[in-house]
């Protein structure tokens, strides 16, 4: 499958994967747990308990020299000890987020490539991420106004996290966040690929994380019934249920990933190996404030991100769905779904990552995206869990229950963010 | 004169600017204000006695009612009736943005929509723009949980700012908010420059978010040294001193701004009135975590900048200096100038709109652009204030104490967040189109 509607040095290919979830910190790792269909959802660890919140993908207690002990045997030696040095007092979101961007950069060989620091480039998908470091010292600022964590003023803004792994990869060119919700890593990639287009950089790292959940969030969440909290509070591995009739509202996780984008004539230049090919896609807004997924929207960001993929609909063989386990917005989706592929849509197999690890919310389109990246190498559709009774009218193949082999050629990554924010993003294997 | 050599369809245009700030909330009153001198700094009017910040431009008792009677005669009644039930119980930073988004709107003759709302885009230059709503909302969760503001798991997010005004103007392109620290509105104007070049939306809104300063983040930076607060908390006014030997600290302020950009074969078609060229820009990082600033870096973004907009530097006629009264900030940014322009640089005006305005922080970017394209339109500099003397070895003209009547050609506009973060726009004269 191939773009020819591009020359090589326009089309944009992915060269490296990173991802750190409850389910595993490596790709490989990743893609065992998804073939076996395990679940990341737990109590959480340590919450404050007056919330009401109960459940979640808790990777609070995440240990970065442990993890780069665990999985860096083969990193530069270097770049592992700046990773001690820059990460030191750094609140979860930056560790995790500089974990994964580190090991894509490692998978893509780019300590050794010799790009010019100054043409490469850092995009990180997010937006209020340092929460519960916030919250943490609002409540220290309250007993003692002296004793608030003396590097707060540094910290507290999240563009923190951009000196970090921009110090730790050298990145000297581009180096921003793009917010967008829940829809944050999708706007990242288009943005990195536009970047690489416009010929202003020869390599883009892509990275995100989930904000450290704090407990005002999940609180303000529980009281609009965004997130579930009624029930499956003693069976956490069954709340996240995208399309089942008993879903009551999306489980937040904690997890980032991150990609190594370049463009093909780039990455041949190089040797470099290549997962796969972005297409293109759309990002589009409901002007809409609250939290109303629109099908029309979605179908229009669908219908965008074909054309400026240059795909028919019958060519896409596999939709990653935003999917969150809420009432609304898994029926706005299938409807999405039904009017952009008409017929076609019940041929092609439409599964929900957030079944097994939760809503990573900003991080959630990345950390999907590289989901995707792995069932397309690995010839799999991990399965939709817990899809015990699919609600009335959802009759498409969600892939439930259980793993299948499968050749994903071209697939589709929805991610539809709370105030009307949609982007979608094709890829195809190459 | 500046020769671009892209075609209509490919270079970018302001059609409409707003601003909400400390010393002005219509262009008119702000352009005013710059050339006056006026200064919007006092002390806080209602912040947390614990704290050693004392000083800042406050806008906490922002009245959007009163705002709109005051500014809104000529405003669709529809539009001022929508911000107003839109916007109620709204957090500052989201009302202050929105007004902004508004006058900048109708400042560009966009009511009646001459556009289709799925080419409009919007880019927010803005990250932790809520901090004091949170900081209340943390507060009460201590006392009452089940108190916390219904709206707070919505609003609390910074792309609620986005989003309000997206509803507000009926936005539908693309839309996302941007953060690169006290660049990040650089950063959005970038990004939307790239946009319409690429042909992915039609005309873009870049809002500049307004900050809500919370006492907790002001207590850190005083912490740090970051901002001033031994020397001039009886006389606020003279303590954003950029440049000055006495200067001791960046001032923080809230404020926001928005403008329209547009191709310049759009604003043609549709008649637009064209305020100034965005002739190009560009971003380049130091590749370090510290707030520490770089000459080379930002030497780097400025002749990157000056290469995309097809500039040649002894075509630069006035720089917007990011300027923002720190001891190590102020210094850097003039030996990267001298560097970049080697014997011209005396010969161009460098003024500093944070001493007037203090740090608007997410929304520095986008209100200094607009006093750039405010002082090219009506033909002046406004003065650097507080410049009683400048530290030896800082020897530019900084335009100091007084406004001055000058014509503008070529501006700079530069921006470098903490975390080696630099950025820098080019502006031209909308009279050469």
């Amino acid at each position: 499958m191939s773009n020819q509607s591009h020359a090589d040095e326009h089309r944009v290919v992915v060269t490296g994967l990173g991802i750190i979830t409850p389910i595993g910190e490596t790709p490989a790792g990743f893609r065992d747990s998804l073939r076996a269909g395990r679940s990341g959802i737990t109590r959480w660890k340590r919450m404050d308990e007056r919330c009401l919140s109960k459940i979640g993908g808790d990777l609070s207690d995440f240990d970065l020299a442990a993890h780069l002990e665990r999985v860096g045997a083969g990193y530069p030696p270097h770049l592992v000890e700046r990773a001690h040095t820059v990460l030191r007092a750094t609140p979860l979101t930056g560790r995790l987020a500089a974990a994964a961007a580190l090991q894509a950069f490692v998978d893509a060989g780019l300590p050794n490539a010799g790009l010019e620091p100054e043409r490469v480039a850092h995009l990180f998908g997010g937006n209020n991420l340092n929460m519960n470091y916030f919250v943490q010292n609002v409540l220290e600022f309250n007993e003692d106004p002296d004793y608030i964590d003396p590097l707060l003023g540094v910290v507290l803004w999240d563009t923190d996290i951009l000196g970090k792994i921009g110090e730790l990869l050298t990145v000297k060119g581009p180096n921003y966040m793009i917010g967008n919700a829940c829809a944050s890593g999708n706007v990242a990639l288009l943005n990195g690929l536009d970047l690489l287009r416009s010929g202003r950089v020869d390599a883009v790292v892509v990275s995100a994380a989930t904000q450290e959940l704090d407990p005002v969030a999940l609180q303000g969440w529980a009281l609009v019934d965004a997130l579930v909290w009624r029930n499956f509070a003693d069976e956490p591995q069954r709340a996240s249920r995208p399309w089942d009739v008993r879903r009551e509202g999306f489980v937040p996780g904690e997890g980032a990933g991150a990609v190594i984008l370049e463009t093909l004539a780039g990455a041949r230049r190089r040797g470099a190996r290549v997962y796969a090919e972005l297409l293109g896609g759309a990002v589009t807004c409901d002007a809409t404030r609250l939290p109303r997924p629109v099908v029309e929207g979605q179908v229009r960001v669908m219908r965008q991100a074909l054309q400026a993929a240059g795909i028919a609909p019958e060519q896409v063989n596999y939709i990653n769905a935003h999917a969150t386990s809420t009432l609304v917005g898994d029926a706005v989706e299938v409807a999405a779904i039904k009017e952009v592929f008409g017929e076609y849509a019940r041929r092609i197999p439409v599964n929900a990552t957030k079944s097994l690890i939760g809503h990573c919310l900003t991080a959630a389109a990345l950390v999907e995206f590289v989901a995707l990246l792995v069932q397309m190498e690995y010839g799999f559709l991990h399965p939709t869990l817990n899809l015990e009774q699919p609600d009335e009218g959802f009759d498409l193949d969600f892939v439930p229950n259980v793993t299948r082999p499968y050749q994903i050629e071209v697939g589709m990554s929805n991610s539809f963010g709370f105030g009307g924010l949609n982007a979608c993003v094709i890829v195809a294997r190459v | 004169m500046a020769a671009n050599r892209r075609e209509d369809e490919r270079r970018v245009v302001v059609t409409g600017m707003g601003v909400v700030t400390a010393i002005g909330e219509t262009l008119t009153e702000y352009r005013d204000s710059l050339q006056a001198g006026r200064s919007g700094i006092t002390r806080w009017k209602q912040m947390d006695g614990r704290i050693y910040s004392r000083i800042g431009g406050d806008l906490s008792d922002f009245d959007l009612k009163a705002h709109l009677a005051h500014v809104g005669a000529d405003y669709p009644p529809d539009l001022v009736e929508q911000a107003l039930r839109l916007l109620r119980a709204t957090p500052l930073p989201g009302r202050l943005t929105a007004a902004a988004d508004l006058q900048a709107f109708l400042d560009a003759g966009l009511e009646g929509a001459p556009y289709d709302p799925e080419r409009f885009g919007h880019v927010l230059a803005g990250h932790n723009l809520s901090t004091r709503y949170i900081y209340d909302n943390v507060l009460t969760l201590q006392e009452e949980p089940e108190f916390i503001d219904p709206l707070y798991a919505l609003m609390f997010l910074d792309t609620d700012v986005l989003s309000v005004g997206s509803e507000l103007l009926g936005l539908k392109g693309p839309s996302f908010s941007v953060g690169g620290a006290c660049a990040s509105g650089n950063v959005a104007l970038l990004m939307a420059l790239d946009l319409l070049r690429a042909g992915r939306a039609e005309a873009v809104l870049v809002s500049g978010g307004s900050v809500d300063l919370d006492p907790v983040v002001l207590q850190s930076w005083a912490i740090m040294d970051a901002i001033s607060v031994r020397s001039f908390n009886d006389e606020p006014w003279r303590a954003s001193r950029p440049f000055d030997v006495r200067r001791e600290g960046f001032v923080p302020a809230e404020g926001a701004g928005a403008v329209v950009l547009e191709t310049l074969a759009g604003a043609r078609r549709r008649g637009a009135r064209i305020h100034a060229e965005l002739l190009g820009g560009a971003s380049a990082s130091d590749a370090s975590r510290l707030p520490k600033p770089n000459a080379e870096g930002q030497a780097r973004a400025m002749r990157l900048a000056l290469q995309d907009a097809q500039v040649a530097p002894e075509q630069v006629n006035y720089i917007n200096a990011h300027a923002t009264s720190t001891v190590l900030g102020d210094l850097v940014e003039v030996q990267a100038i001298k560097e970049l322009f080697g014997a011209h640089a005396r010969r161009i005006p460098v003024n500093a709109t944070k001493s007037l305005l203090g740090h608007c922080l997410t929304s520095a970017g986008i209100v200094e652009l607009i006093a750039t394209v405010l002082q090219m339109e009506y033909g002046f500099l406004h003065p650097t204030l507080n410049l009683e003397e400048p530290e030896p070895g800082l020897d530019l003209d900084f335009v100091p104490h007084q406004a001055r009547p000058y014509q503008i050609e070529v501006a700079l506009s530069n921006a470098f967040g903490f975390g080696g973060l630099n950025t820098c726009i080019v502006v031209g004269r909308a009279d050469w189109l």
